[in-house]
């Protein structure tokens, strides 16, 4: 299936939970979810039978500067095609969105990493603790607004 | 200029310069046959893994990897230190045994490499000499 077909009969099944379908050259073709359909729209593409997205590529997350985005990469084996969605969180003070760890186990160790640099929760992962930076580090480095802080336990920083 | 002050007394200032013929360094090390520590950090650690293997093999002067940081004469900081790692090498140098040498390898270790200006997670090389007590500031330059 092209993304065109993959958007069609998601937005056939689901409804207003997927906003639109967005296909720019030279771009991978992406579909953007709501955050609260994003659980349900995992679920029926790793599973229906025409679509059976098995395979979690990537996830990751991206600071557009008055929102957050988290980007998931999925593919699949079977009928070797590919899809991108895209979820926008626009409250920056809180941005929280469901986990999709029990639909592909990837997810774990990606949600942490999109929580460790960017600070988006994941809301129902078992396990969301930094997984780069040391434990007691604070702030989000990759957020646009970070500032590198002047010490480490003691260690100078920036020079 | 200041590297000639340097010379004065190159035992004591922070890191000296002695000066010398690479036979003699390499004399020095074929007498001593230093073991050092099997630990690699970064990308340099994948020059380092050569620096054994069959091409440069420097096991034929005697160097040994060791695994317990108890055995082994010095530590090669091959590699970016981050500031997570930081502690944890602290931890591996104070295990060794005296009379204990640092090398720091790359640009990472030496000065933040390329990840100087925008490193916020990069311990720079001159905070690590800082680390290390006075009688084992020899660090030596390789590459980069
Ligand atoms: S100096 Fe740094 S970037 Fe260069 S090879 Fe070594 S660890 Fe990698």
């Amino acid at each position: 299936m092209n993304a065109k077909e993959i958007f069609d009969s998601l937005k056939a099944e689901l409804g207003d939970g997927i906003i639109e379908l967005v296909e720019e050259q030279h771009v991978e073709p992406f579909i953007v979810v709501s955050a609260d359909t994003i659980l349900e729209a995992s679920l029926v593409l790793r599973d229906e039978p025409q679509f059976l997205f098995d395979y979690m590529v990537n996830l990751s997350g991206v600071d557009a500067k008055d929102s957050f985005v988290v980007v998931y990469h999925l593919y699949s084996m079977k009928h070797k095609h590919r899809i991108v969605l895209k979820v926008i969180l626009s409250d920056r003070e809180n941005p929280t969105i469901p986990s999709v760890e029990r639909v592909w186990k990837t997810a774990n160790w990606h949600e942490r990493e999109a929580f460790d640099m960017f600070g988006i929760i994941f809301d129902g992962h078992p396990n969301l603790i930094r997984i780069l930076s040391p434990y007691d580090w604070e702030g989000y480095p990759l957020r646009k607004d970070y500032k590198t802080p002047e010490t480490y336990k003691g260690l100078k920083v920036p020079y | 200029m200041g590297l000639l002050d340097k010379l004065d007394n190159p035992y004591n200032a922070s890191p000296g310069i002695v000066l010398g013929t690479m036979e003699d360094l390499l004399n020095w090390g074929r007498s001593k046959s230093d073991w050092y520590l099997q630990f690699g950090l970064a990308c340099c650690a994948i020059e380092f893994m050569a620096l054994n293997a069959a091409h440069f093999d420097l096991m034929r002067f005697g160097c040994i990897p060791r695994t317990s940081p108890r055995q082994a004469d010095f530590i090669i900081i091959s590699g970016t230190v981050t500031l997570k790692m930081a502690e944890r090498i602290k931890r591996l140098y104070e295990q060794m045994a005296e009379p204990r040498y640092v090398l720091a390898m790359g640009s990472c270790a030496n000065s933040g490499g390329p990840y100087w200006e925008h490193g916020y997670h990069v311990l720079k090389g001159r905070c690590l000499r800082a680390r290390m007590p006075a009688e084992t500031r020899s660090l030596f330059r390789w590459h980069g």
